[in-house]
C-alpha cells in the first residue's frame, strides 16, 4: 500500500521516463514534484529519502551510484540514481486509475 | 558563515546523529545522498538567484520537517539489521551442520545391514556354510555404524578424529553404487566431514 508522498514520487518517475528521462536523483524529483504539484516548498530530506528506501525496498524503482569520474568532472557529489522498474510502472497505473491527478489549483490572476 | 552553509552543517550533523551505529554501507549512503541533495539544493538557488540567507532557511524547514521521518527510517532500518542478525546464528548452524543429515542416514543403514547380515546369518544357518562371511560382514557393518555414531558424538570436541570417523564410516555405502540413494549420501557425509576437519575450530576455540 503506497503512501501519498510514495504514490506520487512512482507517478512523477513514470512521467519522467515518458518524457525520456528514465533515471532521477533525489533532489530532481523534489523539484519535480514541487513544480508539478505548484507548491512553494519542496519535500523534507527525510520525508524524500525515506519514501524511495521504502519504493526501493519494494521493487518499485532500483538505485544506482553515478560513475565517481562523472560526478568529479562535474565538480559535485556523486548522485544516486534512481529508475522505475516495470512493477513499479504498473503500481504507478494501477495508483493513478484508483485516484485520478487533481485538477491544477486555480492562480488567482492580478486583473 | 553563510545562512545555506549554516544550514548545511546542521543538517549534515543531524544525518551524522540519527545514522549513528546503523551499517557502515547505510550509513554512508544516507550520507553521501544528502550531500548530493544539499549540493544541488545549494546549486538551484544560486542559478535562480536567490539570497543564500533564503535558501538556507529552505534547507532547514528541509531538514526540520524531515526529522520525523528520519526517526522512523531509522528505527525500521535497525530492527531490519537486528532481525537479520538474529537469523545469522542459525544460518551458521545449518552451514555447519548440514552434513549431520547425510551422516545419520548412512548410520542408519550401515544399522539395517548389520542386522540384515545377521538376520541372514540365523536363517541360513543349517544351509548356508559360509557363516564366518556372514558373521564378519554383520560385524564390519555394525562397526561402520559406530565410526559415524562416534563420529557425530565428537564434532565439537574432536573435529579431525571425528572427520575421520565419519569418512570411515560412510565409505563402504559409497561403494555400494548400484543403490544409488545410499552412495549418494555417504559421499555427502564424507563432502561434509571433510569440510568440517578443514573449518571446524580447534577444541581450545570451542567453548567448555
Amino acid at each position: 500500500m503506497l503512501i501519498p508522498i510514495e504514490a506520487a514520487i512512482l507517478q512523477c518517475a513514470v512521467d519522467l521516463q515518458r518524457r525520456g528521462e528514465p533515471e532521477f536523483h533525489g533532489f530532481f524529483i523534489a523539484k519535480e514534484l514541487r513544480d508539478r504539484d505548484e507548491a512553494r516548498r519542496l519535500t523534507a530530506h527525510g520525508t524524500l529519502y525515506k519514501a524511495l528506501d521504502r519504493l526501493e525496498k519494494a521493487g518499485f524503482v532500483q538505485s544506482r551510484w553515478e560513475d565517481p569520474e562523472a560526478a568529479a568532472s562535474e565538480g559535485r557529489p556523486r548522485r544516486r540514481l534512481y529508475q522505475v522498474t516495470g512493477l513499479g510502472e504498473r503500481v504507478a497505473a494501477e495508483s493513478r486509475r484508483a485516484s485520478p491527478a487533481p485538477l491544477p489549483k486555480p492562480r488567482l490572476e492580478p486583473a | 558563515m553563510s545562512g545555506i552553509e549554516l544550514a548545511s552543517t546542521v543538517t549534515r550533523s543531524w544525518v551524522r546523529l540519527y545514522t549513528r551505529r546503523l551499517d557502515a554501507d547505510i550509513r554512508g549512503a544516507r550520507i553521501a545522498e544528502i550531500e548530493s541533495d544539499l549540493w544541488e539544493h545549494r546549486r538551484e538557488t544560486e542559478e535562480a538567484g536567490v539570497e543564500p540567507s533564503d535558501a538556507g532557511l529552505q534547507v532547514l524547514a528541509r531538514c526540520l520537517a524531515g526529522m520525523p521521518a528520519d526517526l522512523a527510517w531509522r528505527s525500521g532500518t535497525a530492527a531490519g539489521a537486528r532481525a537479520s542478525r538474529r537469523r545469522e546464528p542459525m544460518n551458521d548452524v545449518i552451514r555447519r551442520s548440514w552434513w549431520l543429515g547425510p551422516a545419520v542416514l548412512v548410520g542408519l543403514f550401515d544399522v539395517m545391514l548389520f542386522v540384515g547380515q545377521l538376520t541372514d546369518f540365523f536363517g541360513l544357518i543349517e544351509e548356508e556354510p559360509r557363516v564366518g562371511t556372514r558373521l564378519v560382514a554383520s560385524a564390519a557393518w555394525l562397526l561402520f555404524a559406530v565410526c559415524i555414531a562416534v563420529g557425530i558424538a565428537l564434532r565439537n570436541r574432536r573435529p579431525q578424529r571425528a572427520g575421520l570417523l565419519v569418512i570411515v564410516g560412510s565409505l563402504p555405502a559409497v561403494l555400494l553404487f548400484w543403490m544409488v540413494v545410499p552412495p549418494f549420501l555417504g559421499v555427502a557425509a564424507i563432502v561434509g566431514a571433510i569440510h568440517h576437519m578443514t573449518t571446524a575450530p580447534s577444541p581450545t576455540q570451542v567453548p567448555a
